[in-house]
Order: structure tokens, then C-alpha cells, then sequence
């Protein structure tokens, strides 16, 4: 007689590795310490403003162009502002306490952006996926970051830290701080967005549905727009 | 206890081993045994089955690691019981978490049918693909049948979104499976 399905998934999970039951039994979620914050007050102002002056200079300066050349020098515009305004920078002014425990946030947080835009590059969700999920998302951008891949010279993700105002899909999360990762090459095809909660734990991944049109060509680096347009799409 | 002492006296026959274990390990074991028989007196027989279990295969078996061993024994006890149950009930912590995991598993065809075991080493493998996170997400739900809300809670993240990620696990599984061949 053939097993019911449970039964089956049931014998087949019995097999599970001793090492996984472990690990599950004696795991403690890690709450990974909010390594922005203490540096808002710092570099939010400096960094951001100086950011949004230098991302709407670079964009009054291109108006007209074709977007693909807007994009090449929006690109290296921002990515040299990025590095010119580094995050350690920014963190060596802490304290020594404070400059480690952020040090190592810092980089943790690092290898979860590369693994986790590495998964994106990786990923093709159908698209109404999307709106299993969520269809639609609002806040307000705080912060903008340009990161290049490594290894990947023409691959570019931004990184916007977004105050949430609106979300459809869990209303607890309205008030927290997100960040949302894009995807820059695909972004004109079949972009690859993702957030991640203020745990830093990834747990959306989707691609952005929409068609991309006269809203966003050219522009999206304002990360005014960028948010705009972000939020919007959902 | 460090499991090796605990082991150890098993194999010197004490009697000090079960009440070792017990103190170590009973708090998982109920869990693990009232998620799928969903009655105290039936965990609480469920566990001493287990200790029993333990008891007679150590030794000369020697488990390595004990928390695994022993949390297996206990689930295996508790799923015999459940089935052997006329009035077991179905909508059991274990049996909702397993019918919630079962789209991303269909049953294979006759002619195409693969062992649970093989099935099993495939979602092994799979796993070994995730990070510790999302592992320990898969587990605890679909191996434990912790609920939902415990596992929101345990890591500091919203129902909904445990759901969310979950899901996304079963359908990376799933598409993992067709991968391997998985009849779907």
C-alpha cells in the first residue's frame, strides 16, 4: 500500500543528519547589533546630504543624455563618492569599544550583502511570486550605497536603507529601519531586489516586476528617486 | 553532564545514566514527543520508551553525538506511537508542519519511486546548500514541528516573516529536488 505523503516526508526526515538536529537543538539567533545607528548622527548628515547634492549635481549635469552614458558616469560618480566616504572611516572616529564591536558588525554585514546579492544574481522567481509576498512598500530612503562586486567589474548593487512607512505584506515591520539591495546590472531587464529586516537577516528576495519606463530611465541614481521609484513598484 | 560522562555510565551500567539524561535532555525530548502525540501521557511514555531505547543499545553503541541519537529515538517512538494510535489526531503539531512541507515533496510515480532514504539524503544534501540560519529554520519546523510563532520568536523576527522565509526554503527545495531528479 502506498504511504501516505506525510508518512513518507515523515521516514525521509529520519535520515536528517545528526549534525543539522544539533544544530537546530543548540542554535541561538544572532541578533546582529544595528551597527548604523551609532553611526547616524556621525555620517548621516555629512554623508548622506553630501550624497544627495552629489547625486542631483551628476544628474542636472546629464540631463539630456542617453541614459547608458548617464548611467557610466552616475556610476563612477557615485561610486567614487562611496569610497571617497568610506564606512571605516566613519567608524574609526568611535571609540575603541564601540569602533571594534562596530568593526565586526561592519564586516559581517559585508559578507551578508556579497552572499546575499550572490544568491540574487543566482536567482529567477516567477513573477507573481512578488505578490505571494508583498505588493507594495513605502518609506523614506536614509542612506545610499554603491558596491561593486567583486570580481565582477560591470556589476554594480545599490544599497538603500529605507525607513518603512507603508508595508502590505507585515504591518509589524512599519516604523523599522530596512535596506533593500539592487541589483544595477539587471535592474533595466529583470532586476533582483531584496531587504533585509533590521536583524540583518535576508528575508525577502523578489525581482522587481514592473517595466522599467520614462519614470526611471536616466534618474534612478537620485536615490530620491530610486526610493520613489522602489517604492512605488511593489 | 558532559555526554561523554553521560555515556560513559551508561556503559558501566548505572543507573545514574537515565537520570543523567533525563536531566540533560527531557525538556527537548517532551518537546519533540508532545509535538507529534499531542498527549502528555503519551510523551511521558513516549520519553521512557526512549530512555529505554537508550538504554538497551548503549552499549555497545556509542553515540556520537548523544543529543542527536537520543532525539531521534524519540521521535521514532513517538511517530510509532502516533500511527499505531486508532484516535490519533490529525491535525498534531508534527502532522501540520509535515502536510505544510509536503507540496514541495509529492509523492514519486510507481514506476519512478524513490526510497524515503533516498529522499532523506537528498534533503540532506540540500540543506548543506543553506546557510545555519535558514537551516536551523528547516529543522526546527519541519524535524522538531516547533510552531511558528516559537520560531518567530526565537529569532527575533515577525510570524509572518518566518512564514515568508520558510516558504522560500520548500520552494528552493523543491526546485532542488527536480534538480536531482526528483520526480515532480
Amino acid at each position: 500500500m502506498k504511504k501516505a505523503t506525510t508518512e513518507y516526508i515523515a521516514d525521509a526526515l529520519n535520515e536528517l543528519e545528526d549534525v543539522f538536529i544539533v544544530e537546530a537543538a543548540t542554535y541561538r539567533a544572532k541578533r546582529i547589533r544595528k551597527w548604523w545607528y551609532p553611526m547616524s548622527f556621525a555620517a548621516a548628515c555629512a554623508v548622506t546630504v553630501c550624497v544627495i547634492l552629489y547625486g542631483t549635481d551628476v544628474w542636472d549635469r546629464n540631463q539630456g543624455k542617453t541614459s547608458a552614458s548617464m548611467n557610466e558616469e552616475c556610476f563612477a560618480a557615485l561610486d567614487a563618492t562611496w569610497k571617497k566616504i568610506a564606512w571605516e572611516d566613519v567608524l574609526l572616529q568611535e571609540g575603541e569599544e564601540t569602533d571594534l564591536e562596530n568593526k565586526q558588525g561592519f564586516a559581517e554585514t559585508e559578507n551578508r550583502i556579497e552572499q546575499a546579492v550572490g544568491n540574487a544574481l543566482e536567482t529567477t522567481l516567477e513573477k507573481e511570486q512578488v505578490y505571494e509576498t508583498w505588493e507594495r512598500l513605502k518609506g523614506t530612503v536614509t542612506d545610499c550605497q554603491l558596491y561593486q562586486l567583486e570580481g565582477k567589474t560591470e556589476r554594480y548593487f545599490a544599497v538603500l536603507t529605507v525607513k518603512l512607512t507603508e508595508i502590505s505584506h507585515d504591518p509589524d515591520l512599519i516604523g523599522d529601519t530596512c535596506r533593500i539591495y539592487i541589483n544595477i546590472e539587471s535592474l533595466e531587464s529583470f532586476p533582483t531586489a531584496f531587504l533585509e529586516d533590521e536583524t540583518e537577516h535576508v528575508f525577502y528576495v523578489t525581482p522587481v516586476t514592473v517595466q522599467m519606463g520614462e519614470h526611471y530611465e536616466g534618474h534612478w541614481f537620485r536615490y530620491a528617486d530610486v526610493a520613489e521609484y522602489i517604492l512605488e513598484v511593489y | 553532564m558532559d555526554d561523554k560522562k553521560i555515556i560513559a555510565l551508561f556503559f558501566a551500567r548505572s543507573e545514574r545514566a537515565i537520570v543523567s539524561l533525563a536531566a540533560k535532555y527531557e525538556k527537548l525530548l517532551y518537546k519533540i514527543c508532545i509535538q507529534i502525540v499531542e498527549d502528555r501521557e503519551d510523551a511521558a511514555e513516549c520519553i521512557n520508551d526512549t530512555y529505554l531505547g537508550v538504554w538497551n543499545a548503549i552499549p555497545p553503541t556509542e553515540p556520537d553525538p548523544l543529543l542527536a541519537y537520543v532525539c531521534k529515538i524519540a521521535r521514532n517512538v513517538s511517530f510509532n506511537r502516533f500511527r499505531k494510535k486508532k484516535t490519533a489526531k490529525r491535525d498534531s503539531a508534527m502532522q501540520v508542519s509535515l502536510e505544510e512541507l509536503s507540496p514541495s515533496i509529492p509523492l514519486p510515480s510507481a514506476e519512478d519511486e524513490w526510497s524515503a532514504k533516498e529522499l532523506g539524503r537528498l534533503i540532506n544534501q540540500f540543506l548543506h546548500t543553506l546557510t545555519a540560519e535558514q537551516r536551523v529554520l528547516f529543522v526546527r519546523r519541519y524535524w522538531f514541528a516547533d510552531p511558528i510563532k516559537e520560531i518567530a520568536k526565537d529569532f527575533g523576527i515577525s510570524e509572518n516573516l518566518a512564514s515568508v522565509r520558510l516558504k522560500r526554503i520548500c520552494e528552493r527545495m523543491k526546485k532542488y529536488l527536480q534538480k536531482e531528479g526528483f520526480y515532480l
